[in-house]
């Protein structure tokens, strides 16, 4: 455990620039593989969901059996040959299958239904209903996602950045806003790379690291705060160096009280939870390692420009 | 101290009272609690209103929309509809746990526009037996005068495309005169008048018990109404026949009724009409709806629906709890494992923020969504920060050499700033996504909030006074009851020593109270292990930096 003790103690300003090629090298990676799989735009280097694509999903159990080969024939005999049929965890005691398809019309919809009713019976629910799910989505709906969402970020960072500015002072809020691009550029660098499917709530969940990502470097800049003026004759450096150390322990217990709901939703949840849940982990994972390794060498890097602070830094000659 | 006392006892008491009126909402769960689509099965269709203009619509006229599609859907027995604004001009309709989709898809997703043609002055051409010939009759022989480059947008129309100028209408078998074929016209725009001119319709009985359909305007709408019939009656009055207006829903000629000029001369005032005729009572209950249903002031293109069933929301829900359950208990374990005592402080912290989240959720009340589900079990982690960041600092503050009483009263204190400015930023994230986000980000924004805000009460205040309380008993003033203990701050230790330090040697302790002889004697055993580490610590750490 010698090593786990060393981290209370470890020159983490020390190794300012060793952090930036770190975290440099894990965007680059993730902006490389949008711009590969975008074939040059990285705007389409995602698994976009259906809320971006326009068309219609439909999830549904049949009673009688049914193969995916069976359901597609019935499928494409209504005129959709291009539809993706896909067998998925059985429910209700017979066999579950999602269809995907370009947007149908309500009457497309419910000649299909009766379609596939006809053939292998569409399972009951308690309600009286039938286990039909459908979700259709049109074009306009999409793009009004992605430019709600960009609208959101933006604002959302410029508020970020008045509050720290005001609360702190604009360097605090240098530091944490480009800890902020880095979490958002990991997280959208993860899901290009794995390749994940981005829904409505993905976004949301990106969102909400923006606002969440930030209790750490909060926690870190605090302290820095409050021993900046008890330590001023110490090299800016090694002043944030021991408010990091100072606050190791509970960083690192609210991000595990925090990983602790999400990690649980990722086993546990459903889908729709588990896409919430998969954004969360990457985002807080990268809110908490950018407030050590981003925020705060780059808080320090703007300190150790000011003429106070190069002095004692040259004096200790950590700089030259 | 007294003071202290008796406002903590006052804060815990409103925490009980609150529990109560919690536990009021809760129980029975499956009746007080109100379960989204997603949860509990059923339809929400997203529609995007424009005018048909192309432009956006007003608030009002949203909000009209939205009272009408209201009326609509509550005809089809959904108990918790909701019809709502999203956006600029979205308008989301929900209806939980419908039964007969398919008629509520239709009934919904009625997005006909009501329009009232004059006859004499509007009708271009008509009626005729086909398209093409309304058309070609109405570049030939048109019934009223029409302006120049006319042709080009009947041409439109021929094509099948739309002009902004003529509209073709057609009249299905039965809907003008007694024609068996469909007939067809064309029509100049804009409308004498629209929907939204309409207030309300209703199927009736007239003196004779034959069945009508009465209209009731709105102010304006009677205005415009009686302006139209005044003019048709008056040219009735000149030609000796009673002239006629047409009412078209989407492009469908309803019905084309005439106006009396002997029994209206000056038209039909005031903000009610009555559509009399050879009605059967069923066409007389179908044109009242008609109206009803066209009464919109807004065109609606469906963007996006959603269709649950009951199966997989139960399913959903299920997934859900468990993952909730498992999370919670965890983080109570875990809680109690780390800060013993304090830990425990904090587990019925949790209990009373999971209880009064819930609560506040049924009596707003906000219906429970996945998205919201998550917004919640994140929240629990975020209520549990709170309590960290207090609890490292109060075992600060202890292996500083105050008394743990003190030690509660500076870490709260202290705790508190870091946690507001933490907690700001993440309430004005969630704010942020609540303004601009589509429904479903919008839940999980909304829970995000309340849960924020609730925290901070049973985290902060309510710790706070429980805490004050038991430090007044003697067996509280022991460090073990923290976790502050030997064995286990051996790797904090250093942790605190390297904190510590460099304040001892500038001399000057933020609270500028160094450890006092006054305090828990107890302590000194406690924090005198970690003591001898401190020199030696701190040469490694200087001839590491001399390295560089």
């Amino acid at each position: 455990m010698a090593w786990f003790r060393k981290i209370y103690s470890f020159d983490y300003m020390g190794h300012k620039y060793l952090w930036f090629t770190l975290s440099g090298t894990i965007i680059a990676i993730g902006l490389l593989s949008m711009f590969i799989r975008g074939g040059g735009d990285p705007a389409r280097g995602f698994n976009y969901g259906l809320e971006f694509k326009s068309g219609t999903r439909i999830e549904t159990t049949f009673v009688k059996p049914a193969t995916t080969a069976q359901v597609r024939a019935v499928v494409a005999g209504q005129g959709h040959p291009d539809a993706v049929i896909q067998q998925v965890q059985a429910r209700n005691g017979g066999s579950t299958f999602q269809i995907s398809t370009t947007s149908l019309s309500a009457d497309q919809q419910l000649t299909l239904q009766k379609a596939l009713n006809d053939r292998f019976t569409i399972a009951p629910t308690t309600n009286g209903g039938r286990d039909w799910n459908i979700n259709t989505v049109g074009a306009t709906f999409s793009r009004e996602v992605i430019t709600s969402s960009y609208k959101a970020i933006g604002i959302a960072l410029v508020l970020i950045l008045i509050y720290i500015s005001l609360r702190f002072s604009w360097k605090f809020a240098v530091g944490a806003i480009v800890a902020e691009f880095h979490d958002l550029f990991v997280v959208i660098g993860i899901y290009s790379l794995t390749g994940r499917v981005v829904t409505t709530d993905t976004i949301a969940a990106v969102l909400t690291i923006l606002g969440y990502s930030l209790y750490d470097t909060v926690i870190v800049f605090d302290r820095i705060r409050e021993n900046a003026p008890k330590m001023s004759r110490v090299p800016y450096g090694d002043m944030v160096n021991r408010s990091i150390w100072e606050t190791l322990t509970r960083s690192m217990n609210t991000t595990l009280m925090t990983l602790i709901p999400v990690v649980c939703l990722l086993l546990f949840g459903g889908s729709t939870l588990k896409d919430f849940a998969f954004a969360l982990l990457v985002g807080v994972a990268s809110g908490a390692y950018s407030s050590i390794f981003v925020a705060s060498p780059v808080l320090t890097l703007l300190k150790e420009r000011e003429p106070k602070y190069r002095k004692l830094a040259l004096k200790a000659g950590e700089i030259s | 101290m007294k003071h202290h006392k008796q406002r903590n006892i006052l804060i815990l008491l409103v925490v009980a009272a609150l529990l109560v009126v919690s536990a009021f909402y809760i129980f029975p769960v499956n009746k007080k609690t109100h379960l989204g689509l997603d949860l509990q099965g059923g339809l929400e269709i997203v529609y995007k209103a424009a005018l048909p203009n192309g432009t956006v619509p007003s608030r009002d006229q949203l909000n009209q929309t939205i009272s009408i599609i209201d009326r609509r859907v509550n005809g089809l027995g959904v108990s918790e509809a909701a019809v709502q604004v999203q956006g600029a001009d979205q308008i989301s309709v929900a209806l939980p746990g419908i039964k007969n989709v398919d008629q509520a898809v239709r009934t919904v997703g009625q997005t006909a526009q009501l329009q009232f043609f004059n006859d004499g002055k509007q009708r271009v051409s008509g009626p005729s037996e086909s398209l093409a010939q309304a058309v070609k009759d109405a570049e030939t022989q048109p019934q009223i005068a029409l302006p120049k480059g006319a042709k080009a947008e009947l041409d439109k129309l021929a094509k099948g495309e739309t002009s902004t100028k003529y509209l073709a209408v057609v009249a299905q078998p039965g809907k003008y005169g007694n024609n068996t074929t469909p007939l067809y016209f064309i029509y100049t725009l804009p409308p004498a008048m629209t929907g939204s001119a309409i207030h309300s319709s209703t199927q009736s009985f007239d003196q004779r018990s034959r069945p009508n359909v009465l209209i009731d305007f709105t102010r304006k709408g009677g205005e415009q109404f009686g302006r139209v019939t005044r003019d048709l009656a008056q040219t009735g009055q000149i030609t000796g026949v009673n002239q006629s207006f047409a009412i078209v829903l989407d492009n469908q000629m309803e019905s084309d009724p005439v106006v009396d000029f002997k029994e209206n001369p000056d038209g039909i005032q005031g903000t009610s009409a009555e559509i009399t005729g050879s009605f059967t009572l069923q066409e007389a209950k179908d044109l009242a709806l008609v109206i009803n249903t066209g009464a919109l002031p807004v065109t609606l293109h469906q963007i996006e629906s959603q269709q649950v069933s009951a199966t997989l929301g139960k399913d959903s829900l299920h997934e859900a709890l468990i993952a909730g359950i498992a999370g919670l208990g965890l983080i109570l374990l875990y809680m109690i494992f780390y800060y013993r005592f304090l830990g425990l402080v904090a587990d019925v912290a949790l209990i009373i923020y999971g209880v009064l989240l819930f609560g506040l959720f049924n009596a707003i009340p906000v219906t429970l969504t996945l998205p919201g589900i998550a917004g919640m079990i994140l929240t629990i982690g975020v209520a549990a920060d709170a309590n960290v960041v207090i609890f490292e600092r109060i075992k600060e503050e202890v292996r500083r050499g105050r008394t743990v009483r003190s030690a509660v009263n500076s870490g709260y204190a202290r705790g508190f700033r870091t946690i507001l400015d933490a907690n700001v930023l993440t309430l004005l994230t969630a704010a942020v996504i609540f303004e601009f986000a589509s429904a479903q980000p919008k839940g999980f924004a909304f829970t995000l909030i309340l849960g924020v805000l609730v925290s901070m009460f049973t985290a902060v205040v309510a710790t706070r006074a429980l805490l004050g309380l038991l430090s007044d008993f003697a067996f509280f003033n022991r460090p073990a009851f923290m976790g502050v203990r030997a064995a286990d701050i051996h790797e904090l230790g250093d942790d605190g020593d390297s904190g510590r330090r460099p304040r001892r040697r500038s001399g000057a302790p933020a609270d500028g109270r160094p450890a006092a002889a006054s305090d828990a004697a107890g302590l000194t055993s406690t924090t005198a292990p970690s003591r001898p580490a401190r020199p030696a610590k701190r040469r490694t750490s200087t001839a590491r930096k001399k390295k560089k």
